[in-house]
């Protein structure tokens, strides 16, 4: 994420150690693609087909991002695709998925128990609330880039952000304190 | 800056994307309103919280070893396609970083083919109104002007020029009584016309 833009795409691409790259990138874009598309399998997938369309198009790069930014990019596109072709056949799953989430919860609620559920409730947020929740709160990003990178205006990022984190407060139990930090629930005092 | 504006402005603030302004006022705001630490502080720690469960959540995960052989198989093929001289040349038009310059090429193409075929259309009437004027006498002049479909006849009536138009023939004798410089002043009308 911090390599400087260089000015060709040609001196980019002699320049550029996609060994490298997957050493140092590679796992932080599978574990995002599987925060975007919730499944291993079509994570592992999802990132291959990045770079396979990365590879076809590198001169189309024209610098501008870096070239992590520049994947995502196309990772977040072919999420979305992928999630527009899911929700044609597995409404039945997502059935289950909601069932499951909401079943009985272990007594002594570990630090990964909390994980895996707050991961499965970010699965059922709509694809642009789920997306919007991944770049805040594991890339890091600014609220302004979040804007750049979908194309839209900053007041519609916080709005997006505003329902989803709501979403999600209804979706976790409180036990779980996420959204307590002084015993008072987040959305509410919005 | 109270309290509604600086919890509009939360993201912002923590961001440090805010005009120094409006920086400064939030801060003074913090500083002095409880309820606004507070949610800073839930904000922070929601965020924190966040992080640390996608993080626990995803650091089993790695790219598998398959996935990672077919980039690098991908890539080393395009290095070897870039570096033969037919697979620059594709690369060139399949992988060319501005499209709008292709449109632009184009355009510029139907423009040029335009202007080609209304010149040529102009070239008879130009290479007809070069014609020169021939004295017939010390007054008169003659302007021979070949059109392929129709003929201006030109004549002078008094101070006016009468132009009467006669299909089927070639050539056009139109005769006036002036002076040089006004007989090419008529050919210049014809040109126009």
């Amino acid at each position: 994420m911090a390599e400087a833009p260089s000015c060709s795409a040609q001196k980019r691409a002699d320049s550029f150690d996609v060994q490298e790259f997957l050493d140092s990138h590679g796992d932080r874009l599978l574990r995002s693609a599987y925060l975007l598309c919730g499944d291993e399998t079509e994570a592992q997938d999802l990132v291959q087909e990045t770079f396979m369309q990365a590879i076809k198009s590198w001169r189309r790069f024209r610098g501008e991002a870096a070239t992590y930014t520049w994947l995502h990019g196309i990772l977040r596109n072919l999420c979305r695709r992928h999630q527009r072709k899911q929700k044609r056949i597995v409404y039945d799953e997502e059935l289950v998925l909601k069932e499951t989430c909401q079943a009985d919860h272990p007594s002594g609620l570990d630090q990964d128990f909390c994980a895996t559920r707050l991961t499965q409730a970010l699965r059922q947020l709509s694809h642009e609330h789920r997306e919007v929740i991944v770049l805040r709160f594991y890339e890091r990003m600014k609220i302004e880039e979040i804007a750049r990178q979908q194309g839209v205006s900053s007041g519609t990022v916080k709005s997006r952000l505003h329902y989803a984190l709501r979403c999600l407060g209804q979706l976790i139990p409180r036990e779980m304190n996420f959204f307590a930090a002084s015993g008072t629930h987040s959305m509410e005092t919005r | 800056m109270n309290c509604e504006q600086f919890k509009d402005r939360l993201p912002e603030y923590l961001d440090e994307t805010l005009s120094a302004a409006e920086q400064t006022a939030a801060n003074d705001h913090v500083q002095n309103c409880v309820a606004c630490r507070q949610a800073l502080a839930r904000e922070q720690a929601l965020a924190k919280s966040f992080q640390l469960s996608f993080d626990r959540e995803t650091q089993r995960l790695s790219l598998g070893a398959e996935a990672r052989q077919n980039i690098l198989k991908a890539w080393k093929q395009r290095e070897l396609r870039s570096a033969s001289t037919w697979g620059s040349v594709r690369a060139f038009f399949t992988e060319t970083p501005w499209k709008p310059a292709w449109a632009g090429l184009g355009f510029g193409c139907i423009l040029l083919f335009i202007s080609a075929s209304l010149l040529l259309q102009r070239k008879p009437v130009e290479r007809a109104s070069l014609q020169p004027a021939q004295r017939e006498s010390a007054d008169n002049y003659v302007v021979d002007v070949p059109i392929e479909t129709e003929v201006h006849l030109y004549r002078r009536e008094g101070n006016s020029v009468v132009d009467a138009v006669v299909k089927g023939a070639t050539i056009i004798n139109a005769t006036f009584s002036e002076n040089p410089s006004r007989a090419s002043s008529l050919k210049r009308h014809i040109r126009q016309n």
